[in-house]
């Protein structure tokens, strides 16, 4: 039996040959105690060599790594973008309108509406009676409300909702100011009249048929739509 | 939104501001989003594998501190160029090759050093109960000494193999050098290393019991 070379005892310790050079390694290895020894004494030699360092630990305290170069690339890249995109806007910013111009004179004057924060002002007009006076006295607040922020050119969003009797406000024929809400509606883009979707529903169980102005939308249900822009800071005002 | 793009896109319609994604060409776009991938993995394989990268950097230099510093560049220098890393598959290696790397351009930088014994900061923490802390840590010194007695190539050859796991077509890249001399390198090694350990009566019939652990 011709004797196996050191490097193939290796290499079968290290589980690093072809299942048939396994095979011929472990035949061999019946008949010679001397390669059953070397393997053994290998084996050892890693275990050995294993347990030495087997608990060598970094401390890590040491080992915290920042990616800063990476961060200043991605904000290099962002500025360029950003400058870009500002570069092109201001290349293709339409003239200059003149009534904008107009506006700004009108905007110095009410020094109260234009001073405080730029967030837009959301105010919530809330009728429910069919009253003709409070119907009349509603429409000329938001009117006035209206008119006020668009001199001063400050954003502004107006919700009217209407619900029991006050959905007769909405209704074509019964409603006697259908003419001036057309107008509000044509002229303030701001402003939405929502009439109750309960209400609705009651009064078409009750048999009555419910035409509603084009300019009102249906919502859901008013007193839920009241409580729910109440609490994301909307202003209520009832009337 | 960013700002700027809202008047941009009511000046030329949404989709054109969109389509100037196409100005940049396909192979561009999978360049960049492989490079983030790459980057992704390397830095997760860093983590997972940097306790190995200490154990063998201080296998090699048998100093704590500078086997931390190596440890340290290699990592930082792996996630650097991640963008080179061609196979996903053999990110521990190439990691290890760095760590290699930095250890060579170490010892072509300091000729000598002045060594301090670091024992103390890098003590080895044991499972083992206090009457055999002193058996195991003298065989700990035993093996090291025996380590130290090799040459750089054959420590470098043995720890990975036998420590790391790697296998030789593994070790071959790591190290730069043919497979056969890996397998020459670590003949020689072991047949050195029987021959002091084996023969000490401290290794040679120390009880090695611990748990088999792949990381």
């Amino acid at each position: 039996m011709k004797s196996i070379p050191d490097q193939q005892l290796d290499a079968f310790v290290d589980d690093q040959l072809s299942q048939t050079d396994r095979a011929n390694i472990l035949d061999a290895m019946e008949s010679s105690g001397d390669a059953r020894n070397k393997v053994a004494e290998t084996r050892r030699l890693k275990d050995l060599l294993r347990l030495a360092y087997q608990n060598q630990r970094p401390n890590p305290a040491q080992f915290r790594f920042k990616y800063r170069k990476f961060a200043s690339h991605a904000i290099a890249a962002a500025c360029g973008a950003l400058s870009m995109l500002v570069l092109l806007e201001v290349m293709y910013t339409p003239p200059p309108d003149p009534q904008l111009h107009q506006q700004a004179g009108a905007a110095s004057e009410s020094n109260l509406l234009a001073a405080g924060s730029r967030q837009p002002e959301q105010v919530l007009f809330h009728l429910s009676s069919d009253d003709q006076r409070a119907a009349q006295l509603l429409l000329d607040q938001v009117e006035l409300v209206a008119s006020q922020y668009a001199r001063a050119n400050r954003e502004l969003r107006l919700i009217v909702v209407t619900n029991n009797l006050g959905l007769r406000l909405f209704q074509v024929g019964q409603s006697q100011q259908a003419e001036r809400i057309g107008q509000l509606y044509r002229k303030y883009d701001n402003i939405v009249f929502a009439a109750c979707g309960t209400t609705i529903g009651k009064q078409a169980a009750a048999g009555e048929k419910v035409e509603l102005l084009p300019e009102v939308i249906v919502i859901d249900s008013g007193v839920a739509e009241l409580t729910r822009r109440q609490q994301n800071g909307w202003k209520y005002i009832r009337i | 939104m960013p700002f700027g793009t809202v008047p941009l896109m009511k000046i030329y319609g949404i989709n054109s501001v969109f389509n100037a994604s196409c100005l940049i060409s396909h192979e561009t776009w999978v360049l960049m989003f492989s490079r983030i991938v790459k980057r992704k993995r390397v830095q997760q394989r860093v983590v997972a594998i940097r306790n190995r990268m200490f154990r063998t950097a201080y296998a090699w230099c048998h100093n704590y501190s500078l086997a931390q510093d190596l440890t340290q560049e290699a990592a930082l220098k792996a996630i650097e160029n991640a963008a080179q890393l061609n196979d996903l598959t053999a990110v521990d290696a190439w990691i290890f090759a760095i760590l290699t790397n930095c250890h060579r351009a170490h010892l072509r930088k300091t000729v000598s050093m002045d060594e301090i014994n670091e024992d103390e900061e890098g003590a080895i923490e044991s499972d083992l109960l206090p009457d055999r802390i002193s058996e195991a840590s003298r065989l700990v010194e035993q093996v090291k000494q025996a380590i130290e007695g090799l040459s750089e190539e054959q420590r470098k050859v043995i720890i990975l193999v036998d420590i790391e796991e790697f296998s030789y077509a593994e070790a071959a890249s790591i190290l730069g050098t043919p497979i056969g001399t890996v397998m020459s390198r670590l003949s020689r090694a072991r047949q050195q290393l029987k021959k002091r350990l084996l023969s000490n009566p401290i290794t040679a019939k120390a009880p090695v019991t611990y748990l088999r652990r792949n990381s």
